[in-house]
């Protein structure tokens, strides 16, 4: 770390970036929701939700409910596994998607779904496994005596480059929708038994992250002192590290490979929260659900009536945040 | 009859097959006193002190902790037992003083659970130790080297136990600070009666500071002992390879640290 010191964000401003935050998402949902050729007033909505049935109500219900719930989780789990990421490696600049986590699990995802679809179900475990083995590559192959933050970048965009390579080649060969869908990274054409698919998965991964801020605090220190505490600091990167892979992985298998929204929404919250594990990580969700679910309601609006994914709208504008993260951070991580 | 906290028995160690470090170290370290290792460099020195806070593990032989061999003690109850301050130390840039001493505190919370007040009182003890109070809320990395140090220590103060460790807690101190920071370690000693084992790179500093000097040399302790009692020429030239001077203040040896004009 260098010398550069941030003021320490005091508890009022951590209780209201979490309430306008939290406010604007549900604004954007309530948005989302009426984003598309049919579309109902406030009470319209209401109405036909908890009073009785609309047939326009009803449509939106199946259609859009299950893309914005997705998109949702999908970002929280995506920021997430971002912040855990990158307190396991002490790298701000890991990312799940830049380090080929992603990649390994959509391979795995897309393989399942191709070969065997009665398994669709346990996808997400699938991808998983994906996940992980993209992960012990990267970290194996990095490995010099410590981590150097720049060699684990390097070797994770070649890992990522190889599986995105298999995956796109086993897709293109199988052609099946289900591979496809996971292949472009959009969120169209999801329902009900998807939503179940990621929030089941996606509850436990959410839950657990949780629960490690006080050993991702520790981990941000020298591993000799985070020792010196009582900390076993390898089994807690294990650990720690397979929670992230697996929020990276199980969104992957519903909604496909997105890349840098969990290296730019961390990023974003750690100027507003402060970098202590206790505010970073659930406002890194609350963040992370807004990002995706915007990136997703821009993607289906901005060219209507055809769609851009949200992996290509979190492209375009994470690809730049990231070349300027690398620019202001030059000298922290040159070596 | 003295007892000893750390009692080292027949201990060997080797980064490589071509670079052992210990070949059957014996050594007992005294409770209550300030014990201080010296040596060249590659002379054992931090190995041993990596040895000694389970960092690194032995080939062979034992490390014991009043008794109990460290390898068997947990790492949390050991935290419980010995704090210990590293010689490389960094933080997130927005930690707070008070943050990075409320760690300390970590082996005695309970996974999930608040601080509890004893947590508190340790840590504003601490705190005034140090005389670290006035900067609690600042950043640690916007200290200067002198404060920061001592923030480091008063983390391994909270953790309440009666042994302190430190690495080289000196290096890259302006004099001024070197001096607050032995002072401090001094204070611990005489105040509150800890054990202080310590790395030092200042042959002078070690002298004055400490109980017992532990001299070692390509992995062998060649004196041990009172720096009243092992301290002449002779003891300079077996661990530095150089021939310097050794005068007394006030009864106490010192070594100038400079060649001898005849030389």
């Amino acid at each position: 770390m260098g010398g550069k010191t941030v003021k320490p964000a005091g508890k009022g401003r951590v209780a209201l970036a979490f309430a306008l935050t939290a406010l604007a998402l549900v604004a954007l949902f309530l948005v989302a929701v009426n984003t598309g050729s049919l579309q109902v007033s406030l009470g319209q909505l209401f109405n036909g939700l908890f009073v009785a049935y609309d047939d326009s109500v009803a449509t939106i219900w199946d259609l859009r409910f299950p893309r914005i719930l997705i998109a949702m989780v999908g970002g929280a789990a995506l920021a997430a596994s971002g912040v855990l990421l990158q307190a396991v490696i002490r790298n701000p600049l890991a990312d799940p998607g830049i380090i080929g986590i992603n990649a390994g699990a959509a391979l795995c995802a897309v393989m399942v779904v191709a070969l065997f679809p009665a398994l669709f179900y346990f996808t997400p475990l699938f991808a998983f496994l994906g996940g992980c083995i993209a992960f012990a590559l990267v970290y194996g192959l990095s490995w010099n005596g410590g981590l150097s933050p720049l060699r684990i970048i390097l070797v994770g965009v070649a890992v990522s480059a190889m599986f995105t390579g298999l995956y796109a080649a086993f897709g293109a060969g199988s052609m099946s929708a289900g591979a496809s869908s996971i292949i472009s990274g959009s969120i169209t054409m999801k329902t009900w038994a998807d939503f179940r698919s990621i929030a089941v998965y996606g509850a436990v991964g959410l839950l657990l992250a949780l629960l490690v801020w006080r050993r991702c605090d520790l981990l941000a220190l020298d591993d000799k002192t985070a020792r010196s505490l009582g900390l076993d600091v390898a089994k807690n990167r294990v650990g720690i590290s397979a929670i992230s892979v697996m929020l990276a992985s199980i969104t992957t298998a519903v909604i496909g490979p997105i890349s840098f929204l969990g290296l730019v929404v961390p990023h974003v919250a750690r100027l507003v929260v402060g970098s202590g594990h206790k505010a970073l990580i659930p406002y890194s969700m609350l963040l992370g659900a807004f990002v995706l679910l915007l990136a997703d309601t821009v993607g289906r609006t901005i060219a209507a009536p055809a769609e851009i994914s949200a992996a290509v709208i979190m492209a375009v504008v994470g690809g730049p945040a990231f070349i300027l993260l690398l620019i202001r951070s030059r000298g922290a991580y040159g070596n | 009859m003295e007892t000893s906290v750390f009692t080292v028995s027949d201990l060997k160690f080797a980064y490589g097959p071509h670079a052992r470090v210990f070949d059957g170290l014996n050594l007992s370290i005294e409770e209550g006193v300030v014990t201080t290792f010296i040596g060249a460099n590659g002379s054992g020195k931090s190995t041993l002190f990596n040895l000694l806070t389970k960092n690194l593990k032995p080939d062979a032989g034992q490390v014991l902790l009043r008794g109990a061999d460290i390898a068997d003690v947990r790492l949390r109850d050991f935290a419980k037992l010995v704090a210990i301050v590293h010689q490389h130390n960094s933080a997130p840039p927005d930690l707070t003083v008070e943050r990075l001493v409320s760690y300390g505190r970590t082996p005695f919370q309970r996974f999930g659970h608040a601080a509890t007040e004893e947590d508190e009182e340790a840590v504003e003890w601490a705190l005034e130790l140090t005389e670290l109070a006035d900067l609690a809320a600042q950043p640690v990395m916007s200290l200067s080297g002198g404060e920061r140090q001592r923030a480091w220590i008063a983390m391994a103060i909270a953790q309440g136990s009666k042994v302190l460790l430190l690495d080289e807690p000196t290096t890259h101190l302006d004099v001024k600070y070197q001096l607050d920071v032995l002072n401090l370690v001094n204070l611990l000693h005489s105040e509150l009666c800890m054990t202080v084992i310590m790395v030092l790179h200042d042959i002078n500093q070690a002298l004055h500071y400490s109980d017992r000097i532990v001299a070692l040399r390509d992995g062998d302790v060649v004196a041990q002992g009172s720096p009243f009692d092992i301290v002449d020429p002779a003891l300079i030239k077996r661990v530095y390879d150089v021939d310097l001077d050794v005068i007394e203040r006030d009864g106490r040896p010192y070594v100038v640290t400079v060649p001898h004009p005849e030389f």
